[in-house]
């Protein structure tokens, strides 16, 4: 009896420390964050997402093929503009959100969790000066 | 036996102490010393753990160190010198620098939470 305090004690210890290790942890696997160029076709939005979560951002178009791509890029702080073209940084979540484009069905559209956005300037182009 | 006992109830304090410790952030900052900085930016607003934290972004004048300022003052304005008392410490908000249109989610920065902030008694002479 008089030992049980001291099997208890590392035991519960171990478990708190093992606990907060659990706390904060984030359970989805690691993958690398993508560059994409994208241009916001709506306006700021808050949207709740396959999974429940309420986030908010933009619907953005992405890709150099025709059709172009859609993606609901998810942000913080929403101060972009719609028509804005932006390099962005970030990952798919595999979560996604339904949405319906006119008179076209619900489509579902993934999240892509933004990590960094800075405005897509292009370079002027290289005109060689008159003689 | 008693001292036994006293030694593992200090351990176990300080075991709790440590994992409170770990899980409430860096403690650096805690002074109420006066700093003079330059504000970067007008009202401004980072987010952090999902909410809105309104303030201004700074510079310290002695070192060039930038700062957040959390307050929800709204009557300075860029590039004001403004005197601030409050604690600091590490932080990783997401951020939207207005200057370069660049939105940053972690972006690492210290923020200062202000007790007292007033003008420089300098900002303040009025001017020939």
């Amino acid at each position: 009896m008089r030992r049980a305090p001291e099997v208890l004690l590392p035991s519960l210890l171990l478990g708190l420390a093992l606990l907060q290790a659990g706390c904060q942890s984030d359970l989805r696997p690691w993958v690398p964050p993508e560059d994409h160029k994208a241009k916001i076709i709506s306006e700021a939005m808050f949207v709740r997402t396959g999974r429940g979560d309420y986030v908010d951002g933009y619907l953005a178009e992405y890709g150099a093929e025709a059709p172009k791509r859609r993606m609901f890029m998810v942000l913080e702080i929403p101060r972009y503009l719609r028509g804005e073209r932006l390099i962005v940084t970030g990952r798919f979540t595999g979560d996604s959100v339904r949405m319906s484009f006119g008179d076209q069905d619900q489509e579902t559209v993934p999240v892509f969790e933004l990590e960094r956005g800075a405005p897509d300037v292009p370079a002027a182009p290289d005109v060689p000066a008159l003689k | 036996m008693r001292t036994r006992l006293a030694l593992r109830s200090a351990i176990s304090l300080m075991v709790a102490l440590v994992l409170v410790g770990c899980r409430s952030g860096p403690t650096e900052g805690w002074s109420s010393r006066v700093r003079t900085m330059i504000l970067t930016s007008d009202p401004t607003e980072i987010v952090m753990s999902s909410s809105k934290v309104p303030g201004y972004w700074a510079r310290e004048a002695s070192s060039g160190q930038e700062f957040f300022l959390h307050t929800s003052a709204r009557s300075f304005k860029k590039g004001s010198r403004v005197t601030v008392e409050g604690p600091f410490g590490s932080a990783y908000p997401a951020v939207f620098r207005d200057e370069a249109g660049v939105y940053l989610r972690g972006y690492s920065t210290l923020v200062l939470v202000v007790w007292k902030m007033e003008k420089e008694a300098a900002d303040r002479a009025p001017r020939p």
